[in-house]
């Protein structure tokens, strides 16, 4: 029953969204649509999938639709639907179920399918607005809803703005001979509190503390674990974490041809993990409203004590994963950017990225984004 | 360390925030720039997705932390 719920939701979310620009565009109100797209394409040689020894191929292609609908009334509504198309091979190296079967698909294909539906309304200087969402992967199926709150003050120089998201995941458990064995849930809670701050004509900042809160299934079943005697178990993870982000962003125009972007991250978690990231763009004018920036981001991470290499623990450790995400490692991101937007004609801006991504345990990707966007 | 240089920086915007003088509407031409937008471009959510995933560290603007995977 919950399930022909969750699929009847998502069919009237996805034909809300196919038909809402048409019926927007008979009212001639201020209609946005961006089609965005992303292709991503990793390896590296530690797989948790295969007890942290193994390749971790992978390539993903991500097309996502956006509406944006502003009222008469001043009511924003919008709206996203998407997909991520995986090629997962580090989840198909499962071992196959009782019939032979690959249970990450006949293809070696994994399709995660996402929507949210959101409005908004400015009250004088407040902000008010709420979304529900919902997304689809072969052995996930989850909800959330959110609200979020601004207020602006000091004549629009300051801005402190509320967010809270709550998801609700129902998990198919499939195990590390690929047979499912039983369901399990998991519920998380996002909040987070910011601060906008105009420092200057020039020069705009923000502050931004996120909790985040879950709890229920957070390790996934399938990702396996060398034990020092050579044997291999299920990875076994608390079934709680909260996790702390600070981030601060400053954003500055040395002239009207050139914009530093800069990004600092501060993260700790329960589990021990805690990170630091920086992210520096400074954007270049081309001419007209076209930009070019580089794009660099570093990070770095102290991982969590239930990580550990291959062989590494015991049957008697309370908690072992195998999966190098939650371990130490440095990583650093180079790339560029372009972007153009306010042009004249139905296609208003376009923007594209692409990005390499090296950590430093040898796990490498690259990202090729693109968005396009139209005014009805 | 790294926890003094980020305690260190937000003193640094808070005493900055609270010395500013207004800036009047008519100053924020530049402000009204597409770079100087404090959010991430459209485009970015496809970076910080795999970033939350491969780094284990999620939320301060890191991308969701629930919803599903969509990571393999």
């Amino acid at each position: 029953m919950f399930l022909i719920i969750h699929r009847t939701l998502a069919t009237l979310a996805a034909t809300a969204l196919l038909f809402a620009p048409l019926a927007f565009a008979q009212e001639n109100q201020g209609v946005q649509i961006d089609f965005l797209g992303s292709y991503y394409d990793q390896d590296g040689d530690n797989s948790p999938v295969t007890g942290g020894r193994g390749s971790e191929e992978l390539q993903s292609i991500s097309p996502v639709f956006l509406v944006k609908y502003t009222t008469k009334s001043g009511w924003n509504l919008s709206g996203m639907l998407g997909a991520d198309n995986i090629t997962s091979a580090s989840t198909d190296n499962m071992d196959l179920d009782a019939n032979g079967v690959n249970v990450s698909g006949a293809s070696r294909n994994d399709t995660r399918v996402f929507t949210n539906l959101s409005a908004g309304r400015r009250f004088g200087a407040q902000n008010w607005g709420g979304s529900i969402g919902f997304s689809k992967e072969y052995d996930y199926t989850s909800i959330s809803a959110g609200l979020n709150w601004s207020l602006d003050f000091n004549g629009k120089n300051d801005t402190i703005g509320l967010a809270a998201t709550h998801y609700q995941d129902d998990i198919e458990l499939y195990n590390i001979h690929g047979i499912v064995d039983g369901t399990d849930s998991r519920e998380t809670t996002d909040l987070s509190l910011s601060w906008t701050h105009v420092f200057s004509p020039k020069t705009v900042g923000m502050l931004e503390y996120s909790v985040s809160d879950a709890s229920g299934w957070l390790s996934s079943p399938f990702q396996e674990v060398i034990l020092q005697d050579g044997s291999v178990v299920q990875e076994r993870l608390p079934d709680a974490r909260t996790r702390n982000a600070l981030r601060f962003s400053l954003n500055h125009a040395f002239s009207e041809r050139f914009i530093l972007r800069t990004y600092l991250r501060h993260y700790d978690d329960d589990w021990e993990i805690t990170a630091d990231s920086i992210e520096i763009e400074p954007y270049f004018k081309l001419g007209g409203d076209r930009w070019l920036y580089p794009i660099f981001r570093y990070h770095s991470q102290d991982g969590s004590d239930h990580f550990g290499l291959p062989e590494t623990f015991t049957a008697d450790a309370r908690y072992y994963t195998a999966d190098r995400d939650l371990s130490t490692f440095d990583s650093m991101k180079f790339g560029v950017g372009y972007e153009v937007s306010g042009r004249e004609g139905r296609i208003k801006r376009y923007q594209v990225r692409a990005t390499y991504y090296d950590r430093d345990d040898g796990l490498t990707s690259f990202n090729l984004s693109f968005g396009i966007g139209f005014n009805l | 360390m790294k926890r003094f240089t980020l305690t260190f920086l937000i003193l640094i915007y808070l005493a900055a925030s609270l010395s500013c003088s207004q800036v009047k509407p008519w100053q924020k031409g530049t402000l009204s720039l597409n770079p100087m937008k404090v959010d991430d471009c459209l485009i970015h959510r496809f970076e910080r997705n795999s970033e939350v995933y491969r780094e284990g560290a999620a939320g301060g603007n890191g991308g969701k932390s629930g919803g599903g995977c969509g990571c393999s």
